[in-house]
């Protein structure tokens, strides 16, 4: 398996011990929440985004995996208390393994968005992953 | 986290709730049969409800119902002040509304989109409307 899905996977696996969190799904694309039922919230949606390389040799480099991690919860009114339990908790929750399990060098939450409305509310963030690999088997 | 889901009738009944509780209101329900059929000197009754629907979830379904309060008053003596009476009134129904915010916890909220304080003058009677928009969830 690569790094890069080696950091996928245990990404997806700690959002997912989130206390309260009943469902995390990766994709590669936008979610369409029309296909999840009420059941399935708060729902965490792992998105890929750019991958970015600083070239160290011609044979190995230094990668930056941008990720966005969406919190979509379900909520009455839009509620600065619940944001910001929500913040805790992905926050607290990447910090306590910041090296995925020492797959890679880092990964930080590099920005954060409060979303959505009225029922379906969202906590936006975006995670770098850096990992120096070679070129090869990044 | 506790997401009421409720029926369209549920809602009209909510708002009439809210309507009534303006002292001396007439008519306050969904039968636009007109103020002549009604006793007293002010009323309200629902008319045009309209909704729009919005699935945010596989089974969770936002609805927008638009409906318009048509709000009277009569009065008739001869130097009858029908516009002050029907101002009087806009500022009751809108309290009420106030008070009732949420219609009692069925309802996400209630908007007042849009009020005509002239939208027929006529001694003995006068009329007024209010646009609602009135947000709340349903099933699928």
């Amino acid at each position: 398996m690569s790094v890069r899905n080696q950091v996928i996977d245990n990404l997806s696996s700690l959002l997912s011990g989130i206390s309260g969190v009943k469902k995390v799904v990766v994709s590669n694309e936008p979610l369409d929440l029309q296909q999840y039922a009420r059941a399935d919230l708060p729902l965490i949606e792992l998105r890929v985004d750019a991958e970015n390389v600083d070239y160290e040799t011609s044979q190995t480099g230094y990668w930056h995996l941008s990720l966005i991690c969406t919190v979509y919860f379900l909520a009455t009114q839009d509620d600065d208390a619940l944001r910001e339990t929500w913040n805790e908790k992905v926050k607290n929750k990447i910090g306590s393994d910041p090296t995925l399990s020492e797959v890679c060098e880092m990964c930080e939450v590099v920005s954060e968005n409060s979303e959505g409305e009225f029922p379906v509310y969202s906590e936006r963030f975006g995670l770098v992953a850096s990992y120096e690999r070679g070129i090869a088997n990044a | 986290m506790a997401l009421v889901f409720t029926t369209k009738n549920a809602v009209l009944l909510g708002l009439e709730t809210a309507l009534k509780t303006i002292s001396d209101i007439a008519g306050v329900d969904r039968k636009a049969i007109g103020v002549e059929e009604y006793e007293g000197d002010k009323g309200c009754f629902l008319a045009d409800v309209r909704e729009l629907r919005k699935t945010v979830l596989k089974d969770c379904i936002v609805v927008t119902y638009t409906a318009q309060v048509v709000v009277w008053v009569y009065n008739e003596e001869p130097d009858a002040d029908l516009s002050g009476d029907l101002n009087l009134l806009i500022e009751e129904v809108k309290s009420a509304l106030q008070n009732y915010f949420t219609l009692e916890g069925i309802v996400y909220k209630v908007i007042i989109s849009q009020v005509d304080t002239d939208a027929g003058f006529e001694w003995p009677k006068a009329y007024g409307t209010f646009t609602l928009d009135i947000l709340f969830l349903s099933g699928v």
